[in-house]
């Protein structure tokens, strides 16, 4: 649907002398990339206004820089994509409203250390239509380091200073990304077998 | 002031450049990480290549 959304979109674009032909596919990539993200910052409105939990937002400010350069699970289209997207921000918001860290910070403080350990292990993950070469594997592996860094101290800061809610945002986005690493580990597995 | 139909069509020309100047810029940035926040990732066209910073595989 987004795919063909940005082909109309750079077609009547075409048409009207506004883009050149020549331009016609890193245009289409350039409006299918940002009216997919455009449509998860609207979806992430529309979860965080339904379970009237506004702290989805911070997931998403921690999710969005870590992702970025640890890569991980790729939905195969834009609408699974969505449905993926949409499951995993519905499971934050239920988890983080309705789960009291407070009650279990051992299982809390292995998870986070299980997670943080998977990221740091796997991340980059690669995806089929986006191969990294081994400059990029360092580089983003070492961004996603520093940013996995800056984020455990944020969690520790804010924990220290009882402001848990911030922390556990911060521990459900690692899990969160531990998760869509080893997803993502493993397609990438089968899709080398069946090669 | 009202404005005529030709100054309408070059203020709508100017916004859609700008429009297509910010998804250039999204899309460059996408090219240059291991993936965009979202869990699609569309196959880069090989000319969106000559964006990437590092070196091409």
């Amino acid at each position: 649907m987004i795919k063909e959304w940005s082909r109309k979109i750079v077609s009547w674009q075409i048409n009207k002398g506004i883009l050149h032909n020549q331009d016609k596919e890193i245009y289409e990539y350039a409006y299918e990339v940002s009216i997919g993200q455009a449509a998860n910052i609207l979806i992430t409105c529309f979860v965080a206004f339904s379970f009237q939990y506004y702290m989805v937002f911070l997931f998403m400010l921690a999710y969005i820089p870590l992702r970025t350069y640890a890569g991980g699970f790729h939905a195969r289209n834009n609408e699974r994509c969505m449905i993926f997207s949409t499951a995993i921000l519905c499971a934050v918001c239920i988890v983080g409203k309705y789960v009291l860290i407070q009650r279990m910070i051992p299982v809390v403080i292995l998870l986070e250390v299980l997670a943080v350990a998977v990221v740091l292990i796997l991340s980059p993950v690669e995806d089929c239509n986006k191969p990294l070469n081994r400059e990029e594997e360092k580089k983003y592996r070492k961004y996603a380091y520093v940013i996995t860094f800056i984020e455990i101290m944020i969690a520790v800061v804010f924990y220290v200073l009882q402001k848990q809610e911030i922390s556990k945002m911060i521990m459900i986005t690692h899990i969160v990304m531990a998760g869509t690493l080893i997803m993502g580990s493993i397609k990438n597995r089968n899709i080398r077998k069946q090669v | 002031m009202k404005k005529n139909g030709k100054e309408i069509k070059e203020m709508g020309s100017q916004g859609l450049s700008l429009i297509n100047t910010m998804a250039m810029t999204i899309a460059k940035k996408s090219v240059n990480s291991a993936c965009s926040f979202i869990h699609h990732q569309p196959e880069i066209p090989s000319e969106m290549k000559k964006f990437k910073t590092t070196s091409k595989k």
